[in-house]
């Protein structure tokens, strides 16, 4: 049995639609996965600039930190910087002061005037009992003990500030 | 077998009557409209089907995530970085001021040190200057003492050793020994002065 002729036209105009059909679904679900992939993926963009923005942003903070530390730092250099020179100025201007040598000064001249009572005790009793060779030799060996205290007291006096005598005797 | 009305069948009403054309195509014609429509969803299948420019965008898209992300990266290095220099630089600007704090609280105790030296020098020499008056007494005494006796009159001279010159050698003896208390503070101070000296 034959099929007639429009049976074989049915049959083909069916195949047709069912080929457009599933031609426009295939399209269709490529198109939508297509836009759901390039979605994502400008989505995942968008984030990546956002971080990179975030980071920039950081970066830009970072070094701005960094320039003020270090400017503090250079500050606090000169700080300490000053403060060594103002301490080593005060170290010299002391050492040239020489406390220890006037302390030594002021130890001999009164170590020379302790011994010069003895001196003058003896001088006075020399005196008094008429010895008068034993109280030249004193007075010659007081006048250099004297001479000997004054240069003493004129360096005292001379070296730094302190009390001036009124008029260097002993 | 069941028996068909019949339209003009009095007692069943007036029937169903005839029957009309369905709308739509023509029965012989639906394989035409088949066919259209088929090569319509076709053409519309061949205009929806995503060409290459969506995937280019979407390579571009992946570019362009990949290299920012490849920059942030970069930058969180560079923020890393100059954050650890950051911290080294404060740390340095901290050990900077406390070392000049240490310096200039070692001048403060330096200065004072020279002050308290400087006072018990002077208390020290105040009490060498009632030293020397005392001694320039004793000399005065003794000198107008031997004036005397030079002149011959010895009775001068003892009167003014006696009563001049001997409590003179007493009152330097008194002021020598005076001194003592005054020297042990100017030496502990002059001491700590040079403990603090280089």
């Amino acid at each position: 049995m034959r099929p007639s002729r429009r049976s074989v036209g049915a049959v083909l105009a069916v195949a047709v639609l069912a080929a457009g059909v599933l031609a426009l679904a295939v399209a269709a679900g490529q198109r939508l996965g297509a836009l759901i992939i390039l979605a994502a993926a400008q989505q995942q963009e968008a984030a990546a600039r956002a971080d990179l923005d975030e980071a920039a942003s950081a970066a830009a903070a970072a070094a701005a930190e960094q320039d003020a530390a270090a400017v503090d730092g250079q500050r606090a250099q000169s700080e300490r910087a000053r403060a060594a020179t103002a301490l080593a100025e005060e170290q010299a201007r002391i050492v040239g002061a020489d406390r220890q040598g006037r302390l030594g000064r002021v130890e001999e001249l009164l170590g020379v005037s302790s011994a010069q009572v003895q001196r003058f005790a003896a001088m006075n009793e020399a005196a008094l009992t008429a010895q008068t060779a034993l109280f030249n030799d004193l007075v010659r060996d007081s006048n250099d003990a004297i001479t000997r205290v004054n240069d003493l007291w004129r360096g005292l006096i001379s070296s730094g500030p302190g009390v001036a005598p009124s008029d260097p005797a002993v | 077998m069941v028996a068909v009305a019949d339209p003009t069948d009095a007692l069943t009403g007036p029937g169903l009557g005839p029957r009309a054309e369905p709308p739509g195509p023509a029965p012989g014609r639906w394989p035409l409209v088949a066919v259209a429509v088929g090569l319509g969803c076709l053409g519309l299948a061949v205009l929806l089907w995503p060409g290459s420019s969506l995937g280019q965008r979407a390579d571009q898209a992946r570019a362009a995530t990949t290299a920012a992300e490849a920059n942030a990266g970069a930058l969180a290095s560079q923020v890393a970085a100059a954050r650890a220099a950051t911290a080294a630089s404060v740390q340095a600007a901290e050990a900077a001021r406390d070392e000049a704090e240490r310096l200039e609280q070692q001048r403060r105790d330096l200065l004072d040190a020279e002050q308290a030296a400087g006072q018990a020098e002077d208390a020290a020499l105040v009490g060498l200057q009632a030293v020397i008056a005392s001694a320039d007494a004793v000399v005065r005494a003794q000198n107008d003492a031997v004036a005397l006796a030079n002149r011959g009159d010895a009775a001068g001279e003892r009167a003014v050793l006696r009563s001049q010159a001997v409590p003179a050698v007493d009152r330097l003896q008194a002021d020598v020994a005076a001194m003592a208390p005054l020297l042990e503070p100017l030496r502990a101070a002059v001491a700590e002065l040079a403990g603090q000296l280089p």
